[in-house]
C-alpha cells in the first residue's frame, strides 16, 4: 500500500486510548451493499463504483472504520481515496471495471499488505491495511458518480 | 563400580574426575568405559530422589519470577529423571554472530558438532538426525508451508521410551572396572594451584560428616548444570577472589532459557492441518522415531527482520482466555465470519504457545548468595533478566507470523493485550532449560570455556552442559549437551590426558 502505515507500536497506543468497539468484515458472502460482490458493475463504472459494490453496509462496519480512523488520522473519505488510488496503481482501468477485476485487485493488495507487513492491530487482531481501509471507505460520504 | 563419598578418602589419583551425574556427566563416563583411563563420578545424589540432597539445591530467585524449584533433580540421574525427551539438533544459525543480537556467536560452528549428533540420537534413543519436514511426510502429513517466504515446519524427535540416564546406563558403569561413581558426594570447591591455572583437587562434603575428601585426577569437568557450574567455579576463591576462571567476570553471567508466552489467540480456518500439528507425538515405523511438528520463522525471515529465533506449538485447550477478551466478542465474531470475502471463515480456536530464544544478556546472571545450604557452602542466586530485545521480538514475531497465517488462509490471529500494549514486564513461562553462564568463546575477555571446553586460563578444567552454550536457539539442550560430552570426551582422550 501506498498510505504510509504507522508504526506497529504507535498505532497501538492510540488504539489502548480507545474503547473496545466491533470490527465488522468485509465481506463473507452476504451483507455486501448491493449482493454478491461478483456482480459486474455496469460498463464503464469506474473504480469508484465497483468498490462501492463490493464495501458492506455502514451499519456493519462502523466501530472497526471509526476505530481505524482514530487511530489513522484520516478521514472516510480520505480513506477512500487512498484506497482507489492504490487500486488505480495496481494498473486497473479507472473507466471500465468490472466488480471482479476489483476484487482481484483487492486480493492481491491485501496479499500484498502481508507479505510486506502493512498490517494494523484492531483490538489486537491483525487486520491487512488494505482490509481496514476497505472497512473504512464503507462510512464515505462520497458516493461516487455510480 | 558405586561407591559412597566416604569411601572417596581412600581412593587414589585418577584420570578424570567428573562433577555431576546427570546427561553429560554419565555420557562422559560412559565414553571411558574400557579404556585404559580412570574415571571418577562425583554425584551428589543416591540412586533415588532424597529431600534432604534436593534441598541443597535451593537457589533464591531476585529477579524475574522463576519456577527453579521443579526444573532440576538432584540424584543419580540428574534431570534427566524427569525430562520430556524433545529433542532437536542446534541450527546453523544458532552458532553463527548476528548483528542484531549484542552477544551472539560461537567460536565454532554447526560442523564442529555434528559428528557426533549420531550417536548424540542414539544415546538419548531418538531416531537418525533427521529433521525435514518432507521425510516425515507419511507421518505428520505434507509440510503445509512448503514455498512460504516467511515461515517454516520445524521438527522435534522424542526419546521413546523416555532414556532415564541412571536407569538406562548406571549398571553399564557400576561394572566398569575403570569407573568409579561416588554417590552422596558433594563438590564443594576446586583446589588449584597458587596461580589458579591447575586445578588440583575437589573438596567433596557429605551429609553427617565433618570429614571431607580431595580426589585428584589430571582432568576435571564439571558438569552439574548451569547454575551448579557457575557456582562451583565462583565458590572456588581461595587463590582468585573473583573465583575460577573468572578473571573477566564472565562466569554466571548470561543465564538464558527458552521463555514460553501465550502471545495470541488463533482462530484456524478449515484450511489448517487437521493433523500433524496437535502436538501429539506420532510415531513413524521406519525408521523407528517418534517425531512432533512446530512452525516457526524461517532462518531467512529471522534475518529479514532481525529476529531472535522462536517457534510456534499447537497443543491443549486455550483456558487462558479472562475478563480482557470478553469485550471484544463481537470483534471476533466478525473475525470468524472472515474479514475479506475470499478468505476462508475461521471455524475453530486454536492453543498456540510461542517458545523463544532468549537473547544474551550479561546481566541476566547467577551470583553467589550469602545463604549457605545444609553442607556450609555459599548457595547459588538467581537473577533471571529479560531485555527490550526479547520483548520487541515476542511482540513482532508474533505479528510476522499472524501475518503469514492470514496470507495463506490457515488463520487469523490476536494478540493479547499484554504484547501489544507494553505495559507489563514479561513474565514468561519456562521450559526448564538452564542456558550460559560459562559460555563459550574465542577468548577469555568474552566468555568462560575455550573451543574444547576448557575454562580459558586453566589447563585441565573443562565445562560440559549447556552453561556452556552462547546462545540457545530454539533446540532442547539435551540431546546437544549429549553431542558435545561425547566431542569432549574425545578432546580429553587425545589431547588432554
Amino acid at each position: 500500500m501506498h498510505t504510509p502505515p504507522l508504526t506497529r507500536r504507535a498505532f497501538v497506543r492510540l488504539s489502548s486510548s480507545a474503547a473496545l468497539i466491533a470490527v465488522a468484515g468485509c465481506g463473507g458472502g452476504s451483507g455486501g451493499r448491493d449482493g454478491p460482490a461478483a456482480q459486474p458493475a455496469p460498463a464503464g463504472a469506474s473504480v469508484a463504483c465497483a468498490l462501492r459494490a463490493l464495501e458492506r453496509e455502514p451499519g456493519e462496519v462502523r466501530a472497526v472504520a471509526e476505530r481505524f480512523l482514530a487511530q489513522s488520522g484520516s478521514s472516510a473519505d480520505g480513506a477512500r481515496k487512498e484506497l482507489i488510488d492504490a487500486l488505480d496503481r495496481s494498473a486497473l482501468d479507472r473507466h471500465a471495471t468490472s466488480t471482479e477485476e476489483v476484487a482481484a485487485a483487492l486480493h492481491d493488495a491485501i496479499d500484498a499488505d502481508w507479505r510486506s507487513g502493512a498490517s494494523v492491530l484492531v483490538d489486537g487482531w491483525i487486520v491487512s491495511l488494505t482490509e481496514a481501509q476497505l472497512t473504512a471507505s464503507a462510512l464515505a460520504t462520497d458516493p461516487a458518480s455510480c | 563400580m558405586l561407591i559412597g563419598a566416604q569411601d572417596l578418602v581412600e581412593v587414589g589419583p585418577v584420570d578424570v574426575c567428573i562433577v555431576g551425574g546427570g546427561a553429560a556427566g554419565i555420557t562422559l563416563a560412559r565414553s571411558f568405559v574400557g579404556t585404559r583411563w580412570r574415571v571418577l563420578l562425583l554425584e551428589s545424589g543416591g540412586p533415588s530422589f532424597d529431600a534432604r540432597t534436593h534441598a541443597l539445591y535451593d537457589t533464591p530467585v531476585i529477579g524475574t519470577d522463576y519456577p527453579i524449584e521443579a526444573s532440576r533433580l538432584r540424584y543419580f540421574g540428574g534431570t534427566t529423571n524427569h525430562w520430556a525427551g524433545q529433542s532437536r539438533p542446534l541450527d546453523p544459525i544458532d552458532f553463527e554472530e548476528r548483528t542484531w543480537i549484542p552477544h551472539s556467536g560461537w567460536p565454532i560452528g554447526h560442523g564442529d558438532l555434528e559428528p557426533w549428533l549420531d550417536d548424540a540420537h542414539t544415546v538419548c534413543g531418538l531416531g537418525p538426525p533427521e529433521y525435514d519436514p518432507h521425510r516425515w511426510s507419511t507421518t505428520l502429513g505434507p509440510d503445509f508451508l512448503t514455498g512460504s517466504p516467511t515461515l517454516e515446519s520445524r521438527i522435534f524427535q522424542l526419546s521413546t521410551p523416555i532414556v532415564r540416564f541412571a536407569a538406562a546406563y548406571g549398571d553399564e558403569l557400576a561394572g566398569a572396572d575403570n569407573v568409579l561413581v561416588a554417590l552422596g558426594a558433594n563438590a564443594s570447591e576446586l583446589l588449584s594451584d597458587q596461580r589458579g591455572q591447575q586445578i588440583t583437587g575437589v573438596r567433596v562434603r557429605w551429609f553427617d560428616s565433618d570429614h571431607t575428601a580431595e580426589p585428584r585426577a589430571l582432568a576435571y569437568v564439571l558438569a552439574c548444570g548451569a547454575i551448579e557450574n557457575a557456582r562451583l567455579l565462583l565458590a572456588s576463591n581461595a587463590v582468585r577472589p573473583a573465583g575460577i576462571g573468572n578473571d573477566f567476570d564472565n562466569v554466571g553471567r548470561y543465564f538464558m532459557e527458552h521463555p514460553a508466552y501465550r502471545a495470541q489467540r488463533m482462530l484456524a480456518t478449515p484450511l489448517f492441518p487437521s493433523r500433524g500439528l496437535d502436538w501429539t507425538p506420532s510415531a513413524e515405523p521406519d525408521p523407528p522415531a517418534v517425531v512432533i511438528r512446530a512452525i516457526g520463522p524461517s532462518d531467512a525471515a529471522v534475518r529479514r527482520h532481525e529476529l531472535l529465533r522462536s517457534m510456534l506449538i499447537f497443543y491443549g485447550r486455550d483456558d487462558a482466555l479472562g475478563d480482557e477478551d470478553a469485550d471484544v466478542a463481537e470483534t471476533e465474531a466478525s473475525v470468524r465470519a472472515g474479514l475479506w470475502r475470499d478468505d476462508p471463515s475461521p471455524t475453530r480456536e486454536v492453543a498456540a504457545t510461542s517458545i523463544f530464544e532468549q537473547a544474551p544478556n550479561p546481566d541476566s546472571r547467577i551470583r553467589l548468595s550469602e545463604q549457605r545450604d545444609a553442607l556450609g557452602n555459599r548457595k547459588a542466586e538467581l537473577d533471571w533478566q529479560l531485555g527490550e530485545i526479547d520483548r520487541d521480538s515476542v511482540y513482532r514475531s508474533t505479528i510476522l507470523i499472524g501475518e503469514e497465517l492470514a496470507r495463506l488462509g490457515l488463520a487469523r490471529t490476536q494478540l493479547r493485550p499484554w504484547v501489544s500494549l507494553f505495559e507489563r514486564p514479561l513474565l514468561p513461562g519456562v521450559g526448564n532449560h538452564h542456558i550460559g553462564t560459562t559460555r563459550m568463546s574465542a577468548t577469555s575477555a568474552t566468555g568462560v570455556v575455550n573451543r574444547n571446553c576448557r575454562v580459558h586460563d586453566v589447563d585441565n578444567l573443562y565445562v560440559a552442559g549447556s552453561s556452556i552454550f552462547p546462545t540457545g536457539g530454539i533446540a532442547n539442550p539435551t540431546m546437544n549437551l549429549v553431542a558435545f560430552a561425547l566431542r569432549l570426551a574425545d578432546h580429553i582422550k587425545q589431547d588432554a590426558l
